[in-house]
C-alpha cells in the first residue's frame, strides 16, 4: 500500500523526464506490493535448505538476514554452475547486445521497466560475471560492462529473477538461443544458496515432499474430492464413476496437476478427465503419493525439482503399470519432457505407451514413458474412438492459449486445436503473432501467481489479455481454453481485469461436455452446473 | 547520455595513430609489420582454442532446445523438422539456417509502419539485413585477401574477384564487398547510436569492434582507390610473414597500410576475448544445436547425483491410518 | 467569435498538441520505453503504445468538443488509466498527463492566453481538461479496487485455509525462534 505522498514526491509529477541514470545506478524498487513475500523459514529447514534466518523477514527493509561471508557464496555457487552448465557460460559469453530480444518480453511490454528486457535481465547477472571471471573484465573493469557484486546488485537480482516467468519467448528471437529461462533459473539457485527465494514456491515444493503434492493434500483428502467431482457428474450426466487409488497392476498410471482438483476451473477438467476415461473404459489408476504432475522444484533449483520428480517413476513402478499417462499442466512438461529422464531415469518400469484404444504406438515418449493428454485424446479422435457431440459446447466462442512451456519446451501446438476442431463448433485463433511458439505468458508462471504481486502479473500478462480481447470483440469470444494449471488459475483475474466477458477452461472440460456417455442421462448442464441452452424469450413466455 | 561510444572511438583513432606514427615518423616498420601480426595472430589462436576448449570442459546437463515448431508426436501431425528437429540430421540443417541465414533475425519482422513514423525505430526490421550483409561482406573481404597469402592465387579467389567486380566501374575495380561491409558496419553502429533501448544497454565493449572494423574498412578502401598502394610489396611481406621468412620489403610500404594492419593485428588478438567469440559459441548453444528428442531417448547428465526423495514407504508411515480408513490400499497393514 | 472560427484552430493544431500531449505522457517512461511504446505501431507486439496513441487522441476530441462529455471523457481514459494505475506510478503521475494539454496549448498559444484571439475556446479547452483529470481519477481508484478485490479473492480462494479448517490437510509447525537456539 503506497503511503501519502511527501511534497516532492508530487513536483515529481511537474518534472516528467525519468533521470538520465545508466541502469545499473538506478536501485530495484522493492516497495510493498512489488515484490513476493519470502520463504517462511520452517520450509527451508523442512528441505534441509539454506535457512536465513529463523525470523521471518521482508525485501522491503534495508538490511537482509543474509551471511557475512555471503559474497563468497554467491562466487563459489557461480563457479560451479559455470562448470555445470554449459548454457550459462556460453549465454554469458556470446550475447552481441543487437537488442533482437529487447522487445519481446511481456513483462518489459507491459511495465515498460527497461530491466525486464531479457538482455539486460541476462545483463544483471553479466555484468558481475565479467568482473569475477573474466580476463578483460578483471582489467578494464567497468568499461566492459563490469560490476562487483553489491548489496543493492543482490536485491536487483531478487526484484528481476522473481519478474521472469521462465516461458522462453525471448530465446525464440535471440539468434544464439540465449535462453533467459536458464537465466533465471541460475540466478534463483544463487540467490537460494543465502535462502533467498519466495514462500509461494517453497512452500508447495516442501508440501510436495511431504504428501507428494503442492497443497499437502494428505491421501483421504485427496480420495474424497475426487469422490466429491465423481458426485457431481453423476448429477450432471447421471453416469456414477468410480475411479481407482494407488491400484496396483493397473495398465496406467495417470498423473494430473493438483491445480486440477481443488481450484475452478481446473476441476472442471479433472471431471473432463474422468469422463473420458469412463467413455474409453481405460485401465488406469490415480496415485495419492504421485498426485502432483506439477514440480515447483524447477522453479528453485535442479536439485528440489529431481527430488520432487522421483515420485513418479517410483510408484509407476511400484504399481507395475506399463506407462504414465500425464494431465494438462504447462512446466510439468517441461520438466517430464526436457528433464524427467535425465535426472530419474532410466524407469524401471514399463514399455513404450501404446494406446490400449487405438493401438497407436507413442515412439517419441519411448525413454520417458509418459504421454500428454492431448497426444493420446488426438489419436482417440483420429481414429474416430468417441462419440461426440460438439453442439453441447455451442454457446461457448472459444481461442485457444498455446501454453509457454508445451509451445516452447516441447512443440505440442496441432494436438490441442485437433482436439478442439473436434468439441467445438466455434473456434477462432488469436492474432499470429501472439500464438504458437510466439505465445505470450499469462504473466503468472514460474511460481508468480501470488496475490502480493497482482499489479505485475496483470501488466505481464496484457499482451495476451490484449490478443483475446481482440478475438472477444471481433468474433465474440466467450472463452479462453489453455493446458496449463497455473493459466487457470491465472486467467481468471487477467480477463476480470482487461476483457470481462470471457471465461476460462481446460481442454478436456470441453471434452467432458461433448462426450456421449453410455447409460447417460439427456444432457442440459454443461460440467459448471450451467444451462446448454440459453433460456429464449420465447421459452421464458411459455 | 551513454557516451560508452567515445571511449572506443577515442581507443580507435588513438590505435591509428600510433601505427601511423610508428611507421612514418619512428621507423617501426617491423614492429608494426611483423613482430605484432605473429604476436595477434599467437594470441588469437590460443585464445580461440583456448575459450572453445573452456566451452567445451563445461558439462551440458540437460537437452534444453528452444523448440519452434510442431515436435514430432502422431504420425499423421505435420513435424515442423527444423523448428523442433528429431535427429541429428535436423538439427544440422537447423544450425545451418541459423548460421548461414540468420534465420532468428528474420523472426524479428512484424513491426508495423504507421504515419509520423520515427525512423530510428524502422531499422528494427533491417537487423537482420545489415547483420546478413555485414556478415557476408566481411566473409567475402576475407576470403579475396587470400590473393595475398598465397601464389599462385587460388582459382576461387580470382572467381570471387570477378563476381564482386560485376558492375566494372572505378579504377581498380570497384569491389562491392569492400563497400558493402563499410556499408553494414556504419549502419550497425548507426542503429546502436539512434536506437535508444541499444544506447541504454551498449558499452564501450559494444563499439570498440564496430569502430575497428569501420577503420579496417576505411584503410582497405583508401588504399585501394586512393593511396593506390603497392600491392606488389604488400603481397611480398604478406607472403613473408606466410611463408615464417617475414621482412619488410625494399622501399617500404605507406604508413596507412600499417594502419590497417595494425587495426587487423588488434581486432584478431581481441577476439577471444569478446562478443566476437558468438562466432564460435553459436555453434554450441544448448538451445539451438540439441534434437527435441528428450522423450525418446534418454539424455546423460554427467554430473547427476543421487538425491534425498520422500519415498513411498516415508510416505506411507505418515499417513497409514488414514488411507486404510479411506479404503486406499496400503502396502503394509 | 464564430464557431467555424474555433474549429479551425482545433483542426490546425490538432497533429501537433495530440503528438506533444503523447510525448508528454510517455516521458513519464523512461527513454528507451518511451521509443517502444511510441514507435512500434503493431499493437499486440505493444498493447501499452496502442492503448495510449489510441487514448490521447480521443481524449483530444473530448476537450476540444463544445460541450464536455462525461461518457466519452470515460471511454477515452479508461484504457490508458487502466493499465498506468498498475504501473509503478504514485497516482498524481499516474492521471497526471491529462492537465498536461493546458501547458501545451499555453506554450503554443505565445504569451497570455487572454490576448490570444481565440482565448475563450482555449479556455473552455482547459476546463474540459480538469474534468477529464477528475474522471480519470475515478477511473483511477475503481481499477486499484478491482485490483484489491482480486487479491483478496485469491487469498479467500485459497482453499487450503478451507480444508486446514476441515482438518483434510495438515501443517508443518511454526518454528520457534526462541527453542532453537
Amino acid at each position: 500500500m503506497a503511503d501519502t505522498p511527501k511534497p516532492d514526491q508530487l513536483y515529481k509529477n511537474i518534472d516528467h523526464t525519468m533521470p538520465d541514470e545508466a541502469w545499473e545506478e538506478i536501485p530495484p524498487d522493492l516497495s510493498q506490493g512489488r515484490f513476493p513475500y519470502p520463504t517462511k523459514p520452517k520450509n527451508l529447514e523442512y528441505l534441509d535448505m539454506p535457512t536465513p534466518t529463523k525470523e521471518e523477514w521482508s525485501p522491503a527493509d534495508e538490511e537482509w538476514p543474509i551471511p557475512d561471508n555471503w559474497q563468497e557464496i554467491i562466487h563459489e555457487g557461480f563457479k560451479d554452475r559455470l562448470e555445470k552448465y554449459r548454457s550459462l557460460k556460453i549465454f554469458m559469453d556470446v550475447c552481441v547486445r543487437c537488442g533482437a530480444c529487447a522487445d519481446k518480453c511481456h513483462f518489459f511490454i507491459g511495465t515498460g521497466d527497461p530491466k525486464n528486457m531479457p538482455v539486460l535481465r541476462a545483463e544483471l547477472l553479466r555484468s558481475v560475471y565479467r568482473k569475477d571471471f573474466t580476463t578483460a573484465g578483471k582489467i578494464l573493469g567497468k568499461i566492459n560492462g563490469g560490476r562487483p557484486l553489491t548489496k543493492q546488485v543482490l536485491k536487483e537480482w531478487f526484484s528481476y529473477f522473481y519478474q521472469c516467468t521462465e516461458c522462453r519467448r525471448c530465446s525464440v528471437y535471440c539468434p544464439y538461443g540465449i535462453d533467459t529461462a536458464e537465466i533465471t533459473m541460475m540466478g534463483r539457485e544463487l540467490l537460494s544458496l543465502l535462502g533467498l527465494n519466495i514462500n509461494w514456491i517453497l512452500e508447495p515444493v516442501a508440501n510436495c515432499f511431504r504428501t507428494g503434492n503442492h497443497l499437502g493434500i494428505q491421501p483421504h483428502a485427496l480420495k474424497e474430492m475426487i469422490e466429491f467431482f465423481c458426485d457431481d457428474i453423476e448429477e450432471i450426466t447421471g453416469v456414477k464413476i468410480d475411479p481407482t487409488f494407488n491400484r496396483k497392476g493397473a495398465e496406467i498410471l495417470f498423473i494430473t496437476p493438483s491445480g486440477d482438483y481443488f481450484a475452478d476451473p481446473g476441476t472442471y477438467t479433472m471431471m473432463g478427465y474422468l469422463l473420458l476415461f469412463e467413455h474409453l473404459g481405460l485401465d488406469y489408476t490415480l496415485s495419492t503419493y504421485a498426485s502432483e504432475g506439477g514440480n515447483f522444484g524447477l522453479f528453485t533449483s535442479s536439485e528440489a525439482m529431481k527430488r520432487l520428480n522421483a515420485k513418479m517413476f517410483a510408484e509407476a513402478k511400484r504399481l507395475g503399470v506399463k506407462w504414465i499417462l500425464g494431465g494438462e499442466c504447462g512446466h510439468m512438461w517441461r520438466v517430464i519432457h526436457q528433464y524427467m529422464d535425465t535426472m530419474n531415469g532410466p524407469p524401471e518400469f514399463g514399455e513404450t505407451p501404446k494406446s490400449p484404444i487405438t493401438g497407436t504406438v507413442f515412439d517419441h515418449a519411448a525413454g520417458t514413458k509418459m504421454v500428454h493428454i492431448t497426444e493420446f485424446t488426438a489419436d482417440l479422435l483420429r481414429h474416430n474412438k468417441l462419440k461426440l457431440d460438439p453442439s453441447r459446447n455451442d454457446n461457448k466462442v472459444v481461442t485457444y492459449h498455446d501454453s509457454c512451456n508445451p509451445s516452447r519446451a516441447m512443440g505440442l501446438f496441432e494436438e490441442p486445436r485437433y482436439i478442439l476442431k473436434n468439441v467445438c463448433n466455434h473456434f477462432y485463433e488469436m492474432p499470429e503473432n501472439t500464438i504458437r511458439e510466439q505465445t505470450f505468458c499469462c504473466g503468472s508462471g514460474s511460481g508468480l501467481n501470488t496475490e502480493e504481486i497482482m499489479e505485475l502479473r496483470l501488466l505481464g500478462g496484457l499482451p495476451r489479455a490484449n490478443a483475446v480481447k481482440f478475438v472477444h470483440e471481433k468474433f465474440g469470444v466467450n472463452m479462453l481454453s489453455c493446458i496449463c494449471a497455473i493459466d487457470r488459475a491465472a486467467f481468471p483475474p487477467l480477463m476480470d481485469y482487461w476483457v470481462p466477458g470471457v471465461d476460462v477452461t481446460g481442454i478436456h472440460e470441453l471434452v467432458g461436455n461433448a462426450l456421449v456417455m453410455e447409460g447417460e442421462s439427456e444432457r442440459t448442464m454443461d460440467l459448471r452446473f450451467e444451462p446448454l441452452k440459453e433460456e429464449t424469450e420465447v421459452d421464458a413466455d411459455e | 547520455m551513454n557516451v560508452a561510444y567515445l571511449y572506443s572511438l577515442i581507443a580507435v583513432v588513438v590505435l591509428g595513430l600510433i601505427a601511423y606514427a610508428g611507421v612514418e615518423a619512428a621507423g617501426l616498420d617491423v614492429l608494426f609489420g611483423v613482430v605484432i601480426p605473429y604476436l595477434a595472430l599467437i594470441v588469437f589462436l590460443i585464445g580461440f582454442a583456448n575459450k572453445v576448449l573452456d566451452w567445451t570442459k563445461s558439462a551440458v546437463p540437460f537437452k534444453i532446445p528452444t523448440t519452434f515448431g510442431q515436435q514430432k508426436s502422431l504420425d499423421w501431425i505435420k513435424h515442423n523438422r527444423f523448428d523442433s528437429p528429431y535427429t541429428t540430421g535436423q538439427v544440422v540443417i537447423r544450425m545451418l539456417l541459423e548460421i548461414l541465414l540468420l534465420r532468428s533475425l528474420f523472426k524479428n519482422t512484424r513491426v508495423g509502419f504507421g504515419k509520423g513514423q520515427r525512423i530510428a525505430y524502422k531499422w528494427v526490421v533491417w537487423l537482420w539485413l545489415f547483420a546478413i550483409l555485414f556478415h557476408y561482406s566481411f566473409f567475402v573481404v576475407v576470403l579475396r585477401h587470400l590473393r595475398f597469402f598465397a601464389e599462385p592465387v587460388p582459382f576461387f579467389v580470382s572467381f570471387l574477384e570477378k563476381i564482386d567486380g560485376m558492375f566494372q566501374i572505378l579504377l581498380p575495380n570497384l569491389f562491392l564487398s569492400g563497400v558493402l561491409l563499410l556499408g553494414g558496419a556504419l549502419l550497425l553502429l548507426l542503429r546502436r547510436v539512434l536506437l535508444p533501448k541499444l544506447v541504454y544497454i551498449s558499452k564501450p565493449a559494444d563499439y570498440f569492434p564496430l569502430f575497428l572494423i569501420i577503420g579496417i574498412a576505411v584503410t582497405g578502401l583508401m588504399m585501394r582507390y586512393l593511396d593506390k598502394v603497392d600491392v606488389v610489396r604488400v603481397k611480398e611481406l604478406a607472403m613473408g610473414l606466410a611463408t615464417l621468412q617475414p621482412g619488410i620489403p625494399e622501399g617500404g610500404i605507406s604508413g596507412l597500410f600499417y594502419v590497417h594492419l595494425f587495426f587487423v593485428s588488434i581486432l584478431v588478438a581481441y577476439i577471444p576475448f569478446s562478443k566476437i567469440m558468438h562466432m564460435g559459441g553459436v555453434f554450441l548453444s544448448p538451445t539451438r544445436n540439441l534434437a527435441n528428442n528428450t522423450r525418446a531417448k534418454r539424455h546423460v547428465n554427467p554430473w547427476n547425483y543421487p538425491v534425498k526423495t520422500h519415498t513411498y514407504e516415508e510416505y506411507e508411515e505418515d499417513f497409514r491410518d488414514k488411507m486404510k480408513e479411506a479404503g486406499i490400499p496400503v502396502e503394509k497393514e | 467569435m464564430s464557431k467555424k472560427n474555433r474549429d479551425d484552430i482545433i483542426s490546425a493544431r490538432r497533429q501537433r498538441w495530440t503528438e506533444k500531449w503523447l510525448d508528454a505522457l510517455m516521458q513519464t517512461y523512461p527513454d528507451e520505453s518511451a521509443c517502444f511504446f511510441k514507435d512500434t505501431t503493431d499493437p499486440f507486439a505493444n498493447p501499452v503504445g496502442a492503448a495510449m496513441k489510441k487514448g490521447i487522441t480521443d481524449l483530444f476530441d473530448v476537450v476540444t468538443s463544445e460541450a464536455f462529455d462525461p461518457e466519452a471523457a470515460h471511454a477515452a481514459l479508461e484504457p490508458m488509466i487502466r493499465v498506468r494505475a498498475i504501473q509503478e506510478f504514485s497516482p498524481s503521475q499516474a492521471v497526471g498527463f491529462v492537465t498536461e494539454i493546458k501547458s501545451i496549448i499555453r506554450r503554443d498559444a505565445g504569451g497570455s492566453k487572454e490576448a490570444h484571439p481565440q482565448a475563450e475556446k482555449l479556455q473552455q479547452i482547459a476546463d474540459h481538461a480538469d474534468r477529464a483529470l477528475l474522471t480519470a481519477f475515478d477511473i483511477y481508484v475503481n481499477c486499484k479496487k478491482q485490483v484489491y478485490q482480486l487479491r483478496a479473492r485469491q487469498a479467500r480462494d485459497s482453499v487450503s485455509q478451507l480444508l486446514i479448517k476441515k482438518e483434510l490437510i495438515s501443517e508443518l509447525p511454526e518454528i520457534d525462534p526462541a527453542l532453537s537456539e
